[in-house]
């Protein structure tokens, strides 16, 4: 069946089989997602699109469902910074909801993606009817505060930007696939992008990386990137 | 104003400690027991590079919980919290903080406000910092 941008479109929360696997906000039992489902309008965005604004005021909240998402703030000297990538399960703009404040970072789809939007006062009454929506939205919370407390990390220790490099291609081998000519990582990401993860310029993204192939510490290959040796990558990360 | 109804609600649960300077409340990778509503003092965040040294993360004051969200998501402290100078502490242990979440959607509606503007505060930081 046709669909917009090849989305295989799950229209009911109870039918979908993300739901279990993904370990996210929507991963609650029958009776929270049946409210979800009927409070929920679901559509489908394309790469590039923008859900919500940095000093936007807080419509409502956004549930990835499908696709990947990059949340940015821009820094008190006008510098886009990538502070996550956000992925399915994820639910988005939920401390300006919450707090009933502009929002903080502006969302913008990665890939083709499913995404669910709640009205604020909806979503606050659906909080206020089932407690597992608010420990699920705490933990929510938690793992973006994390998240962002690892960014101020790297962002804060003395590191080289050849190290800062390394610790994102390190971080991103987690969820990478072990192939017989490495580990192999799909990036998303432009290099201005990964710049913008590690606080550097797109010139020096691009360096860094021939840098790293001819050193035998990657192979690119179209829009996937191999890691050839984690080991030695390892050692150029300090902390 | 909000995190006055958490300390209400949890007042009967707490365990009051009191803290000389240099204490150390928790330590980065235990498991968290449960939280702690600073009553008073100023505690340290500090969390370690590989080096040994401990940097400074933030400074907590009076009203603030230590603790939360790592109780929540149930993953290790994140970082060392140390008495700056004379402390009062309430500590709260996990269950009994979770039951009294579950009591009360007023409770757990403040609980979720701490944690948005803990994420809102750390926003803050990143873009200072990324502009030095």
């Amino acid at each position: 069946m046709p669909s917009p941008y090849n989305l295989a479109l799950v229209e009911h929360c109870s039918q979908c089989s993300q739901r279990q696997t993904n370990g996210g906000f929507c991963n609650m039992a029958a009776e929270p997602v049946e409210a979800l489902d009927s409070m929920k309008f679901t559509g489908a965005y394309p790469k590039g699109a923008l859900l919500f604004v940095e000093g936007e005021q807080p419509r409502g909240v956004f549930v990835l469902c499908r696709g990947r998402a990059k949340l940015t703030t821009t820094s008190t000297e006008g510098r886009t910074l990538i502070v996550k990538i956000a992925s399915p399960g994820e639910i988005l703009g939920v401390s300006a909801a919450i707090l009933g404040r502009p929002y903080e970072v502006s969302a913008e789809t990665l890939e083709a993606s499913q995404v669910s939007f709640i009205r604020r006062d909806d979503f606050l009454h659906f909080l206020n009817a089932y407690s597992e929506a608010c420990m699920h939205t705490a933990q929510q919370l938690s793992e973006k505060y994390e998240s962002a407390q690892r960014e101020i990390r790297s962002l804060g220790l003395a590191h080289t930007t050849s190290e800062k490099l390394a610790r994102l291609l390190l971080s991103w081998s987690a969820s990478g696939e072990e192939t017989p000519q490495g580990t192999r990582l799909q990036v998303l990401l432009t290099h201005e992008e990964i710049g913008q993860m590690i606080g550097t310029t797109r010139e020096t993204v691009t360096r860094l990386l021939s840098e790293f192939k001819r050193k035998k510490l990657i192979s690119m290959k179209g829009s996937s990137l191999f890691l050839l040796s984690t080991g030695e990558m390892r050692e150029m990360v300090s902390t | 104003m909000s995190r006055s109804i958490i300390e209400t609600n949890l007042a009967d649960r707490e365990t009051l400690l009191r803290l000389p300077a240099g204490e150390t409340l928790f330590r980065e990778g235990e498991t968290p027991r449960g939280v702690y509503v600073l009553h008073s003092g100023t505690v340290d965040l500090l969390f370690s590079a590989k080096n040994g040294s401990a940097k400074p993360l933030r400074e907590a004051q009076p009203g603030q919980i230590l603790g939360l969200s790592c109780v929540v998501t149930q993953r290790p402290h994140d970082c060392t919290a140390t008495a700056a100078e004379p402390c009062e502490v309430a500590f709260i242990e996990r269950d009994d903080f979770l039951r009294a979440l579950d009591d009360s959607p007023a409770v757990w509606f403040s609980v979720l406000r701490v944690l948005s503007s803990e994420v809102n505060a750390v926003y803050d930081d990143i873009r200072t910092m990324a502009a030095r």
